[in-house]
């Protein structure tokens, strides 16, 4: 199975207040706290950084990173409600990624430019070819529009739900996504017509 | 969530959506979750940050007492010397202190000096190495009347002859029972470089202030007889300065 959903939303901390108490552990420094959040936001992290990588072992990397920094910094966290929390996830998440990504070209001697070189090495199948030519398409967008288009179109998040946590208007959204949907249909075409 | 985009570009997005949603698999997961156990260690074990106001030293609190205790000492040993009786192992704190209280920019040091005679002749009075504190009142005066000299019309003049009919009686009294004077009495800090001939003179035998020091001039002289002046200006009961050559007369009451 390639597209697990059963991590999607099927958490043990649907009720909020459970998911401020598994904060209010973790800020404690409390195993069990840090387990809940792990169970309920691991599948999400893993996510952003998989549709920004497009590298299965990059991304399981990244996301490890994220749970260690998040270890460190959790007392700043004071939203205690989900999509705060998960923003907060994400946030961090996006810039390991950016990160990582400027890592990895250092380390190639390539160009952040060139997107990525080898999303999964033993993927042949046609679904990872062309989200691997979505991912290449998204070089040319800035950081704040692949990051709308990954919560949009990987996480599913409403226009409401990105708007709130990336503190912006929901027509500013908007016309960020179509932007970047723009932008990235203009990348995709060329090669089509080759 | 793709159905309004375009087919081309929503096959794309959701062949996209699909890739990043695969599942993580299992040892980096735990892989991933033991990073994150063993990071809630470490900052568990991390010393906590001190503001600077609150950090203290490994041997914070001794190095707190021995300043404390410090202080305190010093503190009494000021208070305890702060009119030490001549003689006494902490007269040095009262001298240095008089000499610093002449030292201060405007003090008027006519009137310290009275102070400080006053001083000794109250230990004299008490028969507090009476022999040394009527030295040290001598020298007071003695330092007063050149102050008091550059200033004829100074209110000061009524007290430094009551000062100086006090030194007359109570060396006069001394000098019917001597008493010796301590070793390693320390002259008192004058202020100025009045010599140890200026002290007032009173002409009586060995023992007394007048006596060790002479009478040499320009320096008050006092009369026989505990007071009487000879001219120049001390009228009725009031006993003044005698005056040496060429210094002006203080003026009457």
């Amino acid at each position: 199975m390639i597209f697990d959903e059963s991590n999607r939303g099927g958490s043990n901390l649907a009720d909020t207040n459970r998911l401020a108490q598994a904060i209010e552990a973790a800020q404690r420094g409390e195993a069990h706290g840090w387990s809940a959040l792990f169970e309920r936001f691991y599948p999400d992290v893993h996510a952003y950084a998989l549709a920004r990588l497009g590298d299965l072992t990059a991304a399981e990397d990244v996301t490890q990173d994220v749970f260690v920094a998040a270890v460190t910094s959790i007392k700043t966290l004071r939203d205690r409600r989900e999509p705060a929390v998960q923003a907060w996830f994400l946030h961090i998440c996006r810039y390991k990624a950016v990160d990582h990504i400027r890592r990895a070209s250092r380390q190639r001697g390539l160009s952040l430019d060139a997107g990525p070189a080898d999303a999964d090495p033993g993927a042949l199948a046609e679904m990872n070819i062309e989200a691997d030519r979505v991912r290449a398409a998204m070089v040319h967008l800035t950081e704040d529009q692949r990051d709308i288009l990954v919560r949009r179109f990987v996480l599913d998040q409403s226009l409401e739900e990105v708007a709130s946590t990336t503190r912006r208007t929901i027509g500013a959204v908007k016309s960020m996504q179509h932007r970047a949907l723009e932008s990235v249909r203009r990348a995709l075409r060329p090669r089509r017509a080759a | 969530m793709t159905d309004w985009i375009e087919p081309q570009l929503s096959a794309s997005l959701d062949a996209w959506r699909l890739s990043s949603r695969r599942a993580p698999r299992r040892h980096a997961r735990e892989r991933a979750y033991d990073a994150m156990l063993d990071a809630i260690i470490v900052v568990s074990r991390r010393p906590r940050t001190r503001s600077f106001f609150s950090f203290r030293p490994r041997f914070g609190h001794a190095g707190l007492i021995a300043s404390t205790a410090t202080i305190v000492a010093a503190a009494s040993v000021a208070a305890a010397g702060w009119n030490a009786p001549p003689g006494s192992a902490l007269f040095v704190v009262r001298a240095a202190r008089q000499g610093v209280m002449l030292k201060l920019p405007g003090s008027d040091d006519a009137a310290l000096h009275l102070d400080f005679a006053e001083q000794s002749l109250m230990d004299a009075k008490n028969q507090v190495n009476p022999a040394q504190s009527l030295a040290d009142a001598a020298t007071e005066l003695s330092a007063a009347f050149t102050e008091l000299s550059a200033d004829p019309t100074s209110p000061l003049w009524p007290r430094y002859r009551l000062d100086e009919k006090i030194f007359l009686s109570e060396s006069e009294i001394e000098s019917e029972n001597p008493s010796p004077l301590p070793a390693g009495a320390s002259p008192r800090p004058t202020g100025d470089d009045t010599p140890s001939g200026s002290r007032p003179a009173q002409g009586d035998g060995e023992g007394t202030p007048a006596a060790r020091t002479g009478s040499a001039s320009p320096s008050p002289t006092f009369g026989d007889g505990g007071g009487g002046d000879d001219g120049g200006g001390g009228g009725g009961g009031d006993s003044g300065p005698s005056q040496s050559p060429g210094q002006s007369p203080p003026p009457d009451n």
